[in-house]
Parts: structure tokens; C-alpha cells; sequence
């Protein structure tokens, strides 16, 4: 994949945070690009950086070394080009499911008619459209996540930035709202970056897989996953399917 | 629609106020203890209907209530005021809120003679009283309530591009609304008892003044009376303050957020 068209560009990037105890190399250097419409799922265990490496892409904290590099434009500040979903849902709780769809574009001040049936149709999408005057507190943790979905797509981000996004949810939920998702990205075609540690939902989900090492986060591994979309419950029984699992588990446990 | 549990809810108390009442009435008898110690609540009740429906005790109950109501708004806004600028400017914080809890620790009711001598009779004092009183509750539990905002929200919403004054009010002050309240709660009670302390102090009018002038008097019953008066009021206004509340802060659940700061 050529520098050219590249979407988001990691380059040597690294962190180092200053404690008490003296620097402490918290990710990298590391090196990734992620192309137009493709989805890059990283793949670490726990203290490995990933929310370090988050916190970069969005603009909320500068890297120590190397560049980062969105649409284009090296990302030094936050922007309003990134859409983001976290592990937890972070809605607001007294706002309705529309009005925390459309906190991002209201908070950028581009509120439209426009806008307002955009918030309707991706409702629609992530299947709660007749749930909009609903409060968080009013719904279950998976129709949470998915007004966060919806949120992280409203302002049309370049690049939909996700964090363990199903980690709270029970395993019945999560494997739904895999699928659910892995329909999403079919239907809207953004570039996605997912740090997971789960390696089914990253290999299910992704075009590529890096496998970052514990901190500092580095990536030891960038797996091409050859798997026919669009993929659904089927995709998961491919012998495919498996033995990519099974070769990415094995770098955990060598 | 008031439901029976609620009808209940309400009634059981009212039953429970009803009793104490015929003990009072009975174990006055049956003890004999002297009415001028402890009147019947027969004396009680005419000196409450002498002053209510003769109309003397009416002056003094609106001097009261507007002593508490102005003190209380007085001391209030300023305590929001102060913990939001706190809340959003670190050195603030540690320059001034360590002095105001240390200046908690002075009991308020002493200075009630030096606000006299500064602010006057009447209502003047009173409302430095009342506003002093209610200050710390609501700065307390204000201060907390705009750091228990949730870090990933604001980490989001700088990430959407949003500004130091978005998040304020849009994060920040929400997630504090039931701090707030909590605080505004246990103000509201004080202002009560800092306007009756101003007016037993000194003051021409109101029903503190009433109650140390019945105590010259030996009128025991009237005495009574303006307490059941002052119970009254404060009961009111702080199942007004819950109902706001509870219509306010709709998201939470009522035993959420209650930062009880005693006196």
C-alpha cells in the first residue's frame, strides 16, 4: 500500500510518558498506515498502548516521536474529522437517543434539517428507529453501544476510531453486534481502526490485523485477512476463519 | 394520579405525628405537668388559630419567609458562582477552597451579634446570616458534584473539537445537577434555622422575634406555636426542593447522588 493514499498514516510514532519514576515508553515506535475504506483492526493485550495509540489518532495527546497523519493533515489537535465509539457507550444520560446522536454536530455548531434526518437514517441503521425519544437509562447495554455508533458516524468522520467498542457487553450481545457492525462498515465504506483483544471479532471484522507486543506497544505482526465479504455466521465456520485465529493466538502463547 | 402505595406513603407519617400528639395530650395529664410548661395541644392550637386567623402572626411569618428566601438565593448563587470558577481553574482551587473550609469550622451562629452591628435589625442581617449558613452545603456539594463528571465523556467531546465552555455546560453541570441538588437541599434547611437564630438575636419582626418575645411573656402555647409554623415551613420547602429535583435531574435515581454534609 503506497503513502499516497492513505488515509491515516503512523509513522515511527512513540509515547513516552514522564512519572515519578522516570520516562516510561508507553507505545512504539510504531508504524501503520490505514488506506481509504479499510478496516485495520489492532490487536494487544491489555497495557499495551492501545488506549495511548487512541489518544494520538484523535488529537488528545501529541506523540513524543514521529508523525501522525489524517487525510492529509498531521494531527496535532483534536478535529472534527474522527468519529469515535469507546468501550463504554458515554452518552450523555439526559439527553434522548436523538439529541446524543446529534451532540457531535451540535457541539460543531452544523446543525441542519440535513443533519436531523441524517440522525433518523442511522438510527434506522444501527436498528433503533423507533427508539429515539428513549432515554439512556431506558435501554440495555447493546442499544447503547449502538447509539454510540451512531453518534461516532453523524459528523461523516474520515476515519471511525473504535476501542474495545462490545468489551462491556455480555457474550451474546457482543457476537451480535459484531455482525451488526461488520454490516455497517459494508454499508458506509469508512476507514475503521478497532483495537480489540479479541482476536475472532478482529479477524471477523478486519482487512488487516496488527498485533501489537506488551508495552511498549509495538507491532510485531500485520495479518492480511483474505476472508470473502461480505462475511457474516457463515464466515466464522470457514476452516479460513480458524486457522487465522489460530495463527494469530499462537504469537500470544509462544 | 396519586396510587395507594403513594396514598399510604403519605398517610403513615401523618399517623405517626397523630399519636405523638395524643401522647403529648395525655401524658401532660397524667403526669401534670404545669401548663406553663408545657401547654396542651388544645393551648397550642388556639394560640396557633389567635395568630393565624386574627392575622398578627402574618407579618411576622412573610418577615420570615422572606428572610429565607432571600439569604438562601443569596448564599446559593454565590456558592454556585464560586465552585464553578473553582472547578475550572486549578489554582483558584488551591488557593482559596482549603481557607473556606477551614472558615466552615467557625460556628456562624456566634457571629449572629457582629452581623447585627454591621447589617442592622431585621432584614439586612438576617440575609448575611442566612446567605453565610447556606453557603458551604451548596459549595461543598457543588464542588464535587462538577468533578464527578465521567473522564471518558470529556475525553470524547474534546475530541469532537468541543470548547472549555461546551464541556462546562455541556457535561459538566449536568452531571453535577444531583450534587447540586443534594447540596441545595441541606441549604435549605439551614436558611430555616439562620433566619430563626438572626431573629432570636435581634430583630423587630419575624417569628424568631415572636418566639423570644412569648418567652418574656411565659406564653409557652405561643411559643409552641411558631415552632409548628417553622416546622411547617421547612417541611414545605424542602419537598419543594425534592420535587424540583426530582423533575430536574430525571436520570438518576433518587438515592444517587445525595452528598449529605452535616452542619
Amino acid at each position: 500500500m503506497s503513502q499516497a493514499n492513505a488515509k491515516l498514516s503512523l509513522k515511527n510514532v512513540s509515547v513516552t510518558y514522564r512519572t515519578s519514576r522516570g520516562p516510561l515508553d508507553a507505545l512504539g515506535p510504531m508504524s501503520i498506515d490505514v488506506a481509504d475504506g479499510e478496516f485495520v483492526a489492532i490487536l494487544g493485550p491489555s497495557g499495551c498502548g492501545k488506549s495511548t495509540l487512541l489518544k494520538i489518532v484523535t488529537g488528545l495527546l501529541p506523540p513524543s516521536g514521529g508523525s501522525a497523519v489524517l487525510n492529509g493533515v498531521p494531527i496535532v489537535k483534536p478535529r472534527q474529522d474522527v468519529g469515535i465509539v469507546f468501550q463504554q457507550p458515554t452518552l450523555l444520560p439526559w439527553r434522548n437517543v436523538f439529541d446524543n446522536v446529534l451532540e457531535p454536530i451540535r457541539v460543531q455548531g452544523k446543525y441542519s434539517q440535513e443533519m436531523h434526518d441524517k440522525a433518523g437514517a442511522l438510527l434506522e441503521m444501527v436498528g433503533l428507529a423507533g427508539f429515539a425519544g428513549h432515554y439512556p437509562h431506558e435501554l440495555s447495554g447493546g442499544m447503547k453501544q449502538r447509539v454510540a455508533i451512531a453518534r461516532g458516524l453523524i459528523h461523516d468522520p474520515q476515519l471511525l476510531l473504535m476501542d474495545e467498542p462490545f468489551a462491556a457487553l455480555d457474550a451474546l450481545t457482543r457476537e451480535q453486534m459484531t455482525i451488526e457492525l461488520q454490516e455497517i462498515f459494508e454499508r458506509t465504506k469508512k476507514s475503521v481502526v478497532l483495537i480489540t483483544h479479541s482476536i475472532p471479532e478482529a479477524v471477523f471484522m478486519a482487512d488487516r490485523v496488527a498485533v501489537l507486543s506488551p508495552r511498549p506497544g509495538r507491532i510485531i505482526h500485520v495479518e492480511k485477512i483474505g476472508l470473502q465479504r461480505p462475511r457474516g455466521l457463515d464466515t466464522m465456520a470457514l476452516p479460513e476463519f480458524t486457522a487465522t485465529c489460530d495463527r494469530l493466538r499462537r504469537l500470544f502463547t509462544h | 394520579m396519586i396510587t395507594k402505595e403513594r396514598l399510604i406513603n403519605l398517610l403513615l407519617p401523618i399517623a405517626t405525628i397523630a399519636i405523638l400528639v395524643l401522647i403529648w395530650h395525655f401524658g401532660i395529664k397524667i403526669f401534670q405537668v404545669p401548663a406553663y410548661l408545657v401547654p396542651p395541644p388544645g393551648a397550642v392550637l388556639e394560640a396557633l388559630q389567635r395568630g393565624l386567623i386574627g392575622g398578627t402572626l402574618w407579618p411576622h411569618i412573610v418577615a420570615t419567609v422572606t428572610a429565607i428566601i432571600s439569604g438562601y438565593l443569596v448564599g446559593c448563587i454565590m456558592a454556585l458562582l464560586l465552585s464553578a470558577l473553582i472547578s475550572e481553574f486549578d489554582v483558584l482551587e488551591r488557593a482559596v477552597y482549603p481557607v473556606i473550609v477551614a472558615f466552615q469550622s467557625i460556628p456562624k451562629v456566634a457571629l449572629a451579634p457582629i452581623l447585627v452591628v454591621w447589617f442592622g435589625f431585621d432584614l439586612g442581617s438576617k440575609v448575611v446570616m442566612v446567605a453565610l449558613i447556606c453557603f458551604f452545603p451548596c459549595f461543598v456539594n457543588t464542588s464535587i458534584g462538577l468533578k464527578s463528571y465521567n473522564p471518558e465523556l470529556i475525553d470524547l467531546y474534546r475530541a469532537m473539537g468541543a470548547s472549555r465552555w461546551q464541556i462546562f455546560w455541556r457535561v459538566k453541570v449536568p452531571s453535577a445537577a444531583g450534587h447540586i441538588f443534594a447540596g441545595l437541599q441541606i441549604s435549605v434547611v439551614l436558611a430555616l434555622l439562620g433566619t430563626v437564630v438572626a431573629e432570636l438575636v435581634a430583630s423587630r419582626r419575624g417569628l424568631g422575634h415572636v418566639i423570644a418575645a412569648a418567652g418574656l411573656d411565659f406564653d409557652v402555647a405561643m411559643m409552641f406555636a411558631c415552632v409548628v409554623i417553622l416546622a411547617t415551613i421547612g417541611v414545605l420547602a424542602s419537598q419543594l426542593i425534592q420535587l424540583i429535583h426530582r423533575r430536574v435531574v430525571f436520570w438518576e435515581s433518587r438515592s444517587a447522588a445525595t452528598t449529605v454534609v452535616a452542619h
